[in-house]
């Protein structure tokens, strides 16, 4: 008993050692490969996006958007002309790297009394863009152009961002100022 | 150069096969996927009415297709034309360019006509770019006490008075000038190269090894290098090679142009959504992935993520005793087929009206 006692007091300390020597080198490995290649390190926690601002420049016209957006002003000029507003929005995701978040804007009236109104039923969650996060916390942002149907009313953009392409899900919402069409 | 096509028959009787017209004037052809139009050689076919044809264009030697006119918009190669009605489509071809580099050995200056080049007695244009099969004139125009002495690289059999050639791609061409009155005895021709190797024709120079080397004067010389030289000194210009005649003490540098900088990493290709809306009776579909107004489905067919660039067609199809009035939005005009261009995400509605 004595001896079988001894030679298991001897493996224990045999396999600790071994854990001691395995558990940090594995975890250096670790740490370089992270290192090395950022892409395979895993998101911790739980996932969530939201807006992180969109203010909005009205009265601008498509051409200009695209000019601004690094289009020649040859190529805009083969596009419509529309009125409409700028809203420059920006976003962070956090732990959706690979998700594929369809983005959608609506374009809501304003009432005299300064109430929501109608959505305008062509841009009522009108799909803008998919976000691909790259990485387990990114933020981006885009130019969005929104076509004004009366210059002589008050408006308001809404705008959502989803986690699957069916919109079951809402990660964010956000609503701009009101601004003058 | 242009290719046009042309629908007849718009005008006839409903059931009137419409004819597809097809005139290529060169530069590029234009195809129709069924294998019915193949023009240059079988430029009609006809159809029965209310036919979809794709047609695709494709530039021919040194053409290349830039863009369509008419009832076909874009840059797209491919476009769709509908024979319901009277249907004119021009695809545009446009040629490319070629580049000229010229080096000039001794006194005297090479001009081009068209301009673009003006090489040697201080003039530094000696490389310009020409659209391909332009024929370009080569002419030396002497310096005091210069005289002409020969062309090489693509004048190479020219004539003293000038050289002419079709420019078709790249092409590099040497002149040289030698003194009315050489200067006599032996004469040394050093080279002065950096980045690389010249040799000489006769051999003599051999650079960076040897690069000073003696020649009765007047010795018709061509320098030589391994690539693409800035010329300087007794030969001045841009290229591979440089004539000259060693009728005094001559002093040639040759140095390596300074490489490109790299190009920029190319932007991301962005996708933005193409939103339909059907006020009405009636049906948007187009892209492969709008089919909007059915009764079945979801609003989620009613868009559709598309690359950057793309084109999008969309086609308006009335339902039962409605009929398409007008789009509107990034859709203009009252044919039911409309091609929108996807460079913003952008909302298009088509109105039909019983």
């Amino acid at each position: 008993m004595a001896r079988q006692s001894g030679d298991g007091g001897g493996r224990t300390i045999r396999v600790l050692t071994a854990l001691g020597i395995l558990v940090p080198v594995l975890a250096g490995v670790t740490s370089l490969l992270f290192y090395v290649r950022p892409g395979l390190k895993p998101c911790l926690g739980g996932s969530s996006a939201a807006f992180t601002g969109a203010p909005v420049f009205p009265h601008v016209r498509f051409r200009d958007h695209l000019v601004r957006d690094g289009d020649s002003r040859e190529e805009a000029a083969k596009e419509p002309d529309l009125l409409g507003a700028e809203v420059r929005f920006s976003y962070r995701a956090k732990d959706l790297r690979g998700a594929e978040l369809p983005l959608t804007w609506s374009l809501v009236s304003i009432e005299r009394d300064g109430a929501l109104g109608a959505v305008v039923p062509d841009q009522d969650r009108a799909l803008a863009m998919t976000v691909s996060p790259q990485a387990c916390t990114e933020s981006g942002g885009k130019d969005l152009f929104v076509v004004i149907p009366s210059p002589h009313t008050r408006y308001r953009v809404v705008l959502e961002l989803y986690r699957d392409a069916n919109r079951d899900d809402r990660l964010a919402l956000l609503e701009t100022s009101i601004f003058h069409g | 150069m242009l290719v046009s096509v042309e629908v007849a028959g718009a005008a006839a009787h409903p059931n009137t096969p419409r004819m597809l017209y097809v005139k290529a004037l060169g530069g590029g052809t234009v195809v129709s996927l069924d294998g019915r139009i193949n023009c240059g050689t079988r430029c009609s076919a006809s159809y029965r009415p209310g036919t979809l044809v794709t047609l695709r264009a494709s530039g021919g030697g040194y053409f290349s297709f830039e863009h369509w006119r008419q009832d076909c918009v874009g840059t797209a190669p491919r476009c769709i034309v509908a024979l319901d009605r009277k249907t004119s489509v021009t695809a545009v071809f446009t040629p490319h360019r070629g580049s000229v580099s010229l080096t000039v050995g001794g006194g005297g200056k090479v001009v081009s006509d068209p301009d673009g080049l003006a090489c040697g007695d201080g003039a530094g244009a000696c490389f310009a770019s020409f659209a391909n099969g332009t024929t370009l004139n080569l002419h030396p125009v002497l310096a005091a006490n210069s005289v002409f002495d020969r062309w090489d690289g693509a004048c190479r059999s020219a004539p003293a008075s000038g050289c002419t050639f079709r420019v078709l791609g790249d092409s590099e061409a040497s002149a040289a000038f030698r003194k009315d009155v050489p200067s006599s005895g032996p004469q040394t021709l050093r080279a002065n190269v950096i980045g690389s190797t010249v040799s000489s024709e006769p051999a003599g120079i051999s650079c960076p090894t040897t690069c000073e080397a003696s020649f009765p004067s007047g010795t018709p010389v061509t320098l030589r290098g391994s690539g693409t030289y800035i010329w300087t000194g007794a030969c001045v210009g841009l290229g591979g090679a440089c004539a000259l005649v060693v009728d005094g003490p001559t002093d040639v540098g040759a140095q390596m142009p300074p490489p490109a900088p790299p190009p920029p990493p190319p932007p991301p290709r962005r996708s933005y959504g193409i939103n339909v809306s059907v006020a009405g009776k009636g049906v948007v579909s187009g892209g492969g992935k709008i089919h909007c107004g059915s009764q079945r489905g979801t609003l989620l067919d009613c868009e559709g993520e598309f690359r950057r660039g793309a084109e999008v067609v969309l086609r308006a199809t009335a339902v039962g005793r409605s009929r398409f009035v007008r789009w509107s939005g990034f859709c203009q005009g009252k044919r039911p087929r409309c091609s929108v261009r996807v460079t913003a995400p952008k909302i298009v509605t088509a109105l039909f009206r019983r």
